[in-house]
């Protein structure tokens, strides 16, 4: 997911291309979000004990709870989000969704070792490690939507790649997402932290301020993701983002680095081929092991070696010898992955919390998770040893056989629906109340009050919705913003309150 | 080196409480021709444009450039500490982190002085394009206020219709409906309490009265309000600022963008 290091990259070199703004300045403003993404953070963040919540008939609605109240908040501020949904993935993903598999795997061997220790803690963990979102949440997900009248776009591959379509083509204003390759596709603007909780501020990078303060071009700029890792193909050992970013900058291109520092001089450049993904498979397998309840669990665990079994056949193919290859790199990055994961899961948390309130998350639950987030970074000391030698030796290398050109492609030339939606397509379209109930209330056990005051507030929003912003009015002036000062006084100047205490014994004074 | 002294130190308290609940934070741009500052409400509705030409205080010296960025409400506090008679200065070096606010009660011996650290602002400025307004309203500022005011006991945004027959103000809520009939009052013996009322074009535009309470604020700043409206843009709220000649010495200006009609979604 992402780029490794990318956000802390940017936030170092340039600063000024980070914005930060309340919720509130999204004001009707349309936004792009990957929808199957989000999903997979609510099953994530939105608990009841260690279990999902979950309907009468055992079926899972965690998803539909996250979906439902996020919606409305963002609504109720003004914001009109549009669901961009995961069609095909690249085949060239296998391999990091294998590794996510993988890790899946371990955590449900790590869930058995605990459930039978009965440590309740690590229950908790790992079984929100085997959280997997299948055809059916989303085509569930995909009818709330619906009844709400949001648009909804079903991508042809990945839908942040469209989301960053949809940005560069205007019809959004920017792409709401914690994934930082949002900006690798194109996109114009990004926003993190959009309605993650109240008191986070939204992050927006801008990509043309980021080009410009790293100064290097868009092409240069989607090198360098690749070479700080990315989801498709493996990376340069030894080499980060600064590392990367003055290679790039000496060098022009991968191709560049790879001729000048490691006499490379010969480029794969793989055809890019789509596949289904495996949820599609698991679905169905889901559907024949619906109704067996209680031993739904050993039932996953053969469905979890399976899948596991089959991607590594598919990407036998590709990668090859390269697996060995994988190791490094491969947990380097999936450490920043998880620790990334961990933390959103804790912002989501606090969301959680603040939807639904007391009767489902406990403050337990939120300890667990702090707990959970301290055994991570205890584990990552142990990955992280290896590399330690490694730098000792400061040895590059390249992988075999390399896929960045496959990489490249899909991030230059995505598998998208470019010029086929205009703004028709992203209308509002009315509420479906009676529906909603229907489908919420009765089908899902949601409670009928909060609907029907979620209901209203996206009702009034609509109202709200018809306040035009300032900004499309007046043209912002370029390059007026004031100079930048050095970071400490920016920081010290923002945080402290200058007056507050100045005034507090002085403010009595009266008047003469 | 810039200082500015203002001996009618009021006039910059009340600037402030006008501004403080709109914006929290923005930049004053200090040139040698005076002070200046635009910003944006958080929510990106409104806009507030203020500028207080170098003429109007009693001493102004801007020796560069200036860009000072302050958390407002922060600087209301303190300013709102100085008394009414007050002469206030404000004094930065020219690589200014901080500036020095002066407070000289006129009748005693003594001065408050504080000193306020500056922030670096990412502030966006807008340009705002010349516009010939359709219908121009000039009213007491008080009478302004009390409208706002009382409408919003009714609803959530007030109607502004300008014909020749006089302008309306009418609000619609769960309560009922609330309408106030302006006309152009004929007496010109009291300048202050005028109605005078300019219609090129009749117009029909709805705002938030939410944000028209913002700047009503600005009422003891100026005995009149004009506003400025055309189709389709956003309402111009100014009050003049006039020194005890009755020159001008600056204004406050808010742009508040008009509500759409349903029916676009």
């Amino acid at each position: 997911m992402g780029i490794t290091g990318l956000s802390k990259l940017i936030a170092d070199i340039c600063p000024q291309a980070i914005k930060e703004s309340e919720m509130k300045s999204y004001f009707g403003r349309t936004v792009a979000i990957d929808a199957s993404m989000s999903i997979y953070q609510f099953m994530i963040a939105i608990r009841n004990r260690d279990q999902m919540m979950s309907n009468d008939e055992g079926n899972t609605t965690s998803h539909l709870v996250g979906l439902f109240y996020r919606t409305i908040k963002l609504m109720a501020d003004g914001i009109k989000p549009v669901y961009v949904f995961d069609g095909k993935a690249p085949v060239m993903k296998s391999g990091e969704l294998a590794k996510r598999s993988e890790k899946r795997a371990e955590a449900e061997a790590k869930l058995k070792e605990a459930k039978e220790a009965e440590n309740v803690e690590e229950i908790g963990k790992f079984s929100k490690r085997l959280v997997r979102v299948t055809r059916q949440h989303n085509e569930e997900c995909k009818k709330l939507l619906q009844l709400l009248g949001i648009p909804i776009i079903c991508a042809p591959s990945e839908a942040e790649a469209q989301c960053a379509q949809l940005a560069k083509e205007g019809l959004v204003y920017g792409v709401a997402t914690e994934d930082m390759d949002g900006l690798t596709f194109g996109s114009p603007r990004l926003i993190r932290h959009l309605s993650s909780g109240n008191t986070d501020k939204c992050k927006e990078f801008i990509l043309e301020r980021v080009l410009e303060g790293l100064n290097i071009t868009y092409d240069q700029f989607v090198d360098l993701c690749i070479l700080m890792g990315c989801d498709y193909c493996d990376s340069i050992k030894g080499i980060g983002g600064k590392k990367g970013l003055d290679l790039i900058k000496e060098h022009g291109s991968i191709e560049g680095i790879l001729k000048n520092r490691f006499k490379i001089t010969e480029f794969i450049d793989p055809e890019i081929e789509y596949k289904e993904k495996l949820r599609d498979l698991e679905a169905k397998k889901e559907e024949n092991s619906e109704n067996d309840g209680e031993n739904a669990n050993s039932n996953e665990k053969v469905k979890e070696e399976k899948d596991e079994e089959d991607i590594k056949k598919e990407i036998k193919s590709e990668e090859g010898e390269n697996d060995g290859e994988n190791g490094e790199n491969g947990k380097n990055e999936e450490n920043g992955e998880k620790k990334q994961d961990e933390l959103e899961v804790e912002v989501k948390q606090e969301e959680a919390d603040s939807f639904v309130g007391d009767e489902d998350v406990s403050d337990e639950e939120k300890e667990k998770e702090l707990n959970g987030s301290g055994d991570e970074s205890k584990s990552n000391t142990k990955v992280s040893k290896p590399k330690k030698n490694k730098e000792k030796g400061s040895r590059e290398s390249v992988p075999e056989d390399w896929l960045f050109k496959g990489a490249r492609k899909l991030f230059l030339q995505p598998n998208v629906l470019a010029n086929q939606f205009t703004e028709k397509d992203l209308k509002f379209k009315e509420i479906d109340e009676e529906g909603l109930i229907e489908f919420l209330c009765r089908e899902n056990g949601f409670s009928e009050e909060r609907v029907k005051s979620g209901i209203r507030r996206v009702k009034e929003s609509k109202g709200k919705s018809s306040q035009t912003r300032i900004d499309s009015f007046f043209k912002v002036l370029p390059g007026k913003s004031p100079v930048k000062k050095e970071d400490p006084g920016k920081n010290s100047g923002k945080r402290s309150a200058p007056a507050g205490k100045n005034t507090s014994n002085k403010r009595g004074r009266k008047p003469k | 080196m810039f200082e500015a002294r203002m001996v009618r130190g009021f006039i910059i308290k009340r600037i402030l409480e006008a501004i403080k609940d709109l914006v929290s934070e923005a930049s004053w741009d200090c040139s040698t021709s005076g002070m200046s500052l635009q910003a944006m409400d958080t929510s990106h509705v409104s806009l507030v444009s203020v500028s207080l030409k170098a003429d109007g205080f009693d001493k102004y010296r801007c020796d560069r450039n200036l860009t000072l960025g302050m958390n407002l409400a922060s600087l209301a506090q303190i300013v709102k500490a100085a008394g009414n008679d007050d002469v206030i200065t404000i004094k930065a070096p020219d690589d200014a982190d901080k500036i020095t606010l002066i407070f000289e009660p006129k009748s005693e011996t003594e001065t408050w002085e504080y000193e306020i650290k500056l922030m670096n602002l990412d502030s966006e400025y807008l340009g705002i394009p010349e516009t010939d307004y359709s219908v121009k309203i000039n009213l007491p500022s008080h009478k302004f206020q009390r409208i706002c005011r009382d409408l919003s006991q009714i609803g959530d945004s007030v109607t502004i219709s300008a014909a020749k027959d006089g302008v309306r103000f009418s609000t619609t809520g769960d309560l009922g409906s609330g309408n106030v009939k302006l006309n152009q009052t004929a007496s010109a013996d009291k300048p202050d309490e005028a109605v005078t009322i300019k219609i090129e074009e009749p117009i029909i535009l709805s705002f938030a009265l939410k944000y028209l309470n913002h700047f009503a604020r600005a009422t003891a700043l100026s005995p009149q309000v004009s506003l400025s409206l055309s189709k389709d843009v956003p309402l111009v709220v100014e009050y003049v600022i006039h020194d005890d000649d009755d020159d001008e010495i600056g204004y406050i200006r808010y742009y508040l963008a008009p509500k759409i009609e349903e029916g676009e979604e």
